[in-house]
């Protein structure tokens, strides 16, 4: 029967024996001898602070990252998913096995954006943990714009960027737009329900990018426990990938990200328990 | 052959044309969805637009079509086959359907689009925590079950992660009102002047009003002189308790406004007790 009726097949019973509905099913996809196996994803936000964490993962000597790559891009790449059953050998490929190492890793800051990729990141392995930096999404988006017009790869304006996205980003489908997705990417809230839809929240560390960025040490801290490594050698603050920007922020476009993300940034602060005033009032600065 | 609990036949005659066969249909396509939200009144609606000589809806009103993993498994998409359950008579303009779990299953929107990116959706929304009640009353009398609703919204994370990799139908009492964000998915694939999104207490307290709108947008004629009609209420086992109350009021509240805001709408009256 094709047409699916009622949803018969998810009646409880359907479970296997002896399990209580409440624990997760057991998957080990990725399970198959390989020589390395990831644990950690570093899953976004982009501009929101992930070269930094991930330089002070390469420099932890129990954490192994991609050796040649600079982001692995596994679970984004359309083509490793084509076809079933996946390869993960040449996800597996881009990392070194080293003695010391506790956990391997990988920072690909489109993860958290990308739609199936939650999916895909639990289907290769249920136990993976994940740690995402929010940015305040106004400022987060300016300086996405300010690099896609560093690389050549924007024309617009940055308010003729953000107001016209939603039909840009159009041409990319039925993919997301990655380069024009400025104001989409800061849509944090349905990116993080996405991800809590596959993983308990005990999996999942979200940091604020202003706190880590400003004073890395106590979040570092934090990851090293929760990862169960030893302490991490350097945690002095520093800026890895910063841009000079085009000029600051015009009035209009601030407007329209203070309207579009207001909303948005209350929603923030009510998920996670966390005070974004600072957020709000630099959008509504002027 | 398509099995539904609802019948819509009930709402009109069948007629000739209504019995047309499948080989008539070799080349017709669907061109309009009423996606949802389940519990928002849709099974209304449809009924109303049953009746309309231009609409084409099969009697089992949902399809199921697009969110049966199934159906898109293998490297081609059998549509003849969705098709077949269409049979369009001589005045039909517009072929629906009417299935209220595609606006909250996530591969929909992008399947619709590489079947009929000119495709038009009818969204009826409702306050999430009345909704979020009612589904949970569908699921009790259905036996399908067994928490009180308070549990039953504690525990919805971690149950249904236990359906992964895919949604859980039953126990997405929280998860399938946050309407905001299922808008925002449609609006990746299609414009807003593809999209009609309805408040189901004015499909509900003022159809006729209702009515004139989807004619306007399916480019249809206006429907005749219609009565509110209570099609699918079913009886509640009790009422919700003021925890459950404020658990949802807490996890709606900025839903509601973004949707206020995305919509140009007012939800007053929504989320309260």
């Amino acid at each position: 029967m094709r047409f699916k009726a009622c949803h018969g097949n998810f009646a409880p019973a359907t479970l296997p024996a002896g399990r209580s509905v409440l624990e997760p099913p057991i998957v080990n996809a990725a399970n198959d001898g390989a020589e390395v196996r990831i644990g950690v994803v570093v899953a976004g936000t982009q501009k929101g602070g992930t070269s930094a964490l991930k330089v002070c993962m390469i420099e932890h000597p129990e954490i192994g990252m991609p050796q040649e790559v600079k982001e692995a891009h596994f679970f984004d790449t359309e083509e490793n998913f084509a076809e079933s059953p996946v390869d993960y050998a040449t996800y597996h490929r881009m990392y070194e096995r080293k003695p010391g190492v506790r956990v391997y890793g990988d920072a690909t800051p489109v993860y958290m954006f990308w739609e199936p990729a939650p999916l895909r990141i639990w289907q290769y392995n249920s136990a993976m943990k994940l740690i995402v930096l929010l940015r305040n999404p106004g400022t987060r988006a300016y300086s996405h714009w300010n690099m896609e017009i560093k690389q050549g790869r924007e024309t617009l304006s940055f308010e003729e960027a953000i107001r016209g996205e939603q039909d840009r980003c159009r041409g990319a489908l039925p993919l997301q737009h990655r380069r024009w997705s400025y104001v989409a990417r800061g849509m944090y809230s349905a990116q993080l329900r996405r991800i809590w839809r596959h993983f308990p929240r005990e999996q999942v560390m979200v940091l604020k990018s202003e706190d880590f960025q400003a004073d890395p040490a106590p979040a570092l801290a934090q990851v090293a426990q929760w990862l169960g490594v030893g302490a991490f050698p350097n945690v002095a603050p520093r800026k890895i990938f910063a841009l000079p920007y085009e000029g600051p922020m015009g009035r209009g476009a601030r407007q329209f990200l203070h309207e579009t993300f207001e909303i948005e940034i209350r929603r923030i602060e009510r998920m996670l328990g966390w005070d974004c005033a600072d957020w709000l009032s630099e959008l509504r600065a002027s | 052959m398509f099995e539904g609990r609802k019948d819509l036949s009930a709402y009109a005659g069948i007629t000739r044309d209504r019995l047309r066969t499948a080989a008539d249909n070799a080349s017709i396509r669907v061109n309009c969805v009423i996606a949802g939200t389940q519990k928002g009144g849709t099974t209304a609606l449809a009924s109303y637009l049953y009746e309309h000589p231009q609409l084409c809806i099969p009697g089992t009103k949902e399809m199921h079509f697009f969110d049966a993993e199934e159906n898109f498994a293998g490297a081609s998409v059998d549509f003849d086959y969705y098709h077949s359950a269409f049979a369009p008579g001589p005045s039909a303009r517009i072929l629906c359907d009417a299935t209220p779990i595609y606006m909250y299953w996530d591969p929909v929107p992008q399947r619709i689009w590489k079947y009929n990116p000119g495709m038009k959706w009818i969204f009826v929304l409702r306050d999430p925590a009345t909704r979020a009640f009612s589904h949970w009353n569908m699921q009790r009398i259905k036996d399908r079950d067994p928490l009180p609703f308070f549990e039953a919204l504690s525990s919805e994370p971690a149950r249904c992660r236990t359906v992964l990799p895919l949604q859980h139908p039953w126990w997405s009492y929280i998860d399938r009102g946050f309407y905001a964000q299922q808008l925002r998915r449609v609006m990746r694939f299609f414009p807003v002047s593809q999209m009609l999104v309805l408040k189901s207490e004015d499909v509900h307290r003022a159809p006729q009003q209702a009515l004139d709108r989807v004619a306007r947008f399916l480019g249809i004629e206006p429907f005749a002189a219609v009565e509110a009609r209570d099609v699918y209420a079913i009886p509640y086992a009790t009422t919700m308790e003021a925890r459950a109350r404020r658990l949802l009021q807490q996890t709606f509240e900025f839903d509601v406004r973004d949707l206020e805001r995305l919509l140009g709408w007012d939800c007053g009256g929504w989320l309260e007790a």
